[in-house]
């Protein structure tokens, strides 16, 4: 089934080049992935704290990007699936 | 034995193999513990650790678990093939040795047994039973190592951790990317030849592929004690035993050329003073003179394979690839299983302003970035490298075409 958070998706910047919620606790994270919807970037699945999976499940931000270098591809945390 | 008494074995089976599962899971072992076929690849990894003990003897074992229906047999040389249906597993496995004689277990739950005229009790054997089979290859060696190869790398417990070793082939993509020029068969033969037969065996050597021309032209090789020998072939899979055997009783590198041949071997390699100031010492003599010696001979690679078993590509005085086995919980296995989709948009070459090589770049730039530029270290001489973009990667040197 097609994802249906795809629409009006806003432009966004990344709010940092690493994962600020990691810093804060001092834990470390295998590769970054940022919130489409406002740009927070947090760490991914395969980290210890998954901080990106926490944001969008607290905010309700289904869709992230990969901001690994050379990596464009796009998941949505709802419709489990690459979009 | 009681009525009651196969109901109570079952049990206890069944909550041994949930317990391996939920191990697997909790120390991130690369297997697909979630398909629905996984239930027979546990089953078999779990008889494969605890074999029935016979007079204090625990016995090897070996089994196929296909996912699909059947084994790709047809691609197969097999002397004897048994179609069990309805014989007793138990017994089909004592008849497995895991080195010519295997169980076979599909996804439909049939058995069988195939018996081969060869020992396939190494790694490199398991390694190619897998890719034609595409089956996964469960094996209990001497050793009591218990070994599953699947299409991502090779899986080991023994008897202290799980630990992985990506397929060879999988570190083919990212050599090309930054040598296009090379011959798919030639690294992908020279990357098995490295990986699952010099390093599995604990053979250290050193090979120095010629990406055209005749290998000994080479400026930088000091050729006065190396010898030749009839020509052997890295894309030729009946060369490997004797190259194994050759590696393992010589020092200094074998030269290969651009079609895999490798006639000469106890090549020395020497390197430039501008080579030594820039390269740093790495791992070792092995390991420094041939990533000096790569800085130097732009036009080659160097694969170096470590007694201990790693398997290092030098290019340009870079650090290519790098592949090792690493304990599951520690090992820089995040990536297996991540879609791999180029972004070309991002691709850009950099020249270092101190070693002057161009270093392949990935890239990834945002409208509005406001952070400032990201700074790597090149992979060759270490100097800090400023890239115009929000994150970036060097993933090598671009070899000149």
């Amino acid at each position: 089934m097609a994802c249906t958070h795809l629409h009006d998706l806003p432009e966004v910047v990344p709010d940092s080049r690493r994962c600020e919620a990691c810093i804060e606790i001092g834990a470390e994270w295998a590769q970054l992935r940022m919130c489409l919807l406002c740009g927070r970037v947090g760490c991914c699945d395969a980290s210890p704290n998954r901080h990106a999976a926490k944001h969008a499940a607290d905010c309700g931000h289904a869709l992230v990007r990969s901001v690994e270098p050379g990596d464009s591809w796009r998941w949505c945390y709802v419709d489990e699936e690459y979009v | 034995m009681t009525a009651t008494e196969p109901d109570r074995v079952a049990r206890i089976h069944a909550r041994r193999v949930a317990r391996l599962r939920e191990q697997l899971l909790d120390e991130d072992v690369p297997l697909p513990l979630d398909a629905p076929q996984a239930q027979v690849l546990l089953e078999e990894l779990d008889y494969a650790s605890h074999p029935p003990v016979h007079e204090d003897r625990a016995p090897r074992y070996g089994s196929l678990v296909s996912f699909g229906a059947r084994p790709h047999w047809s691609d197969l040389s097999v002397p004897t093939r048994l179609e069990s249906a309805g014989t007793d597993l138990a017994l089909l496995r004592k008849l497995a040795d895991g080195r010519a004689s295997f169980v076979v277990r599909t996804a439909d739950g049939t058995a069988g047994l195939v018996c081969f005229d060869q020992s396939l009790e190494y790694e490199a054997s398991a390694v190619r039973l897998r890719r034609e089979t595409g089956a996964f290859v469960v094996q209990r060696t001497r050793d009591g190592l218990v070994r599953a190869c699947g299409p991502d790398g090779v899986i080991t417990w023994d008897s202290v951790q799980w630990s992985f070793k990506p397929l060879a082939e999988h570190h083919a993509a990212p050599i090309r990317r930054l040598a296009p020029q090379v011959d798919p068969d030639v690294l992908e033969g020279l990357l098995e030849l490295s990986v699952h037969w010099l390093g599995a065996g604990r053979v250290g050597a050193t090979l120095v592929l010629a990406l055209a021309g005749d290998p000994r032209a080479l400026p930088h090789l000091e050729l006065a004690s190396a010898v030749s020998v009839a020509p052997l072939h890295v894309t030729r899979r009946e060369h490997f035993p004797a190259l194994l055997s050759v590696l393992g009783q010589m020092d200094r590198a074998a030269l290969v050329a651009a079609d895999g041949g490798i006639s000469t071997l106890g090549a020395g390699l020497q390197w430039s003073e501008r080579s030594s100031v820039l390269v740093a010492p790495t791992n070792g003599t092995r390991h420094t003179s041939a990533r000096r010696f790569s800085f130097d001979e732009p036009s080659s690679l160097v694969i170096v394979v470590s007694e201990d078993g790693p398997t290092t590509v030098y290019s340009d005085g870079a650090t290519t690839t790098v592949v090792r086995t690493d304990a599951c919980r520690v090992g820089d296995i995040a990536t297996v299983g991540t879609p791999a989709i180029p972004d070309p948009a991002g691709e850009t070459d950099v020249v270092c302003a101190v070693c002057r090589k161009v270093l392949l770049v990935d890239a990834v730039h945002f409208d509005g970035w406001a952070g400032g530029p990201d700074e790597q270290r090149c992979p060759v001489c270490d100097s800090v490298v400023v890239i115009d973009a929000y994150r970036a990667a060097i993933r090598g040197v671009r070899k000149a075409l």
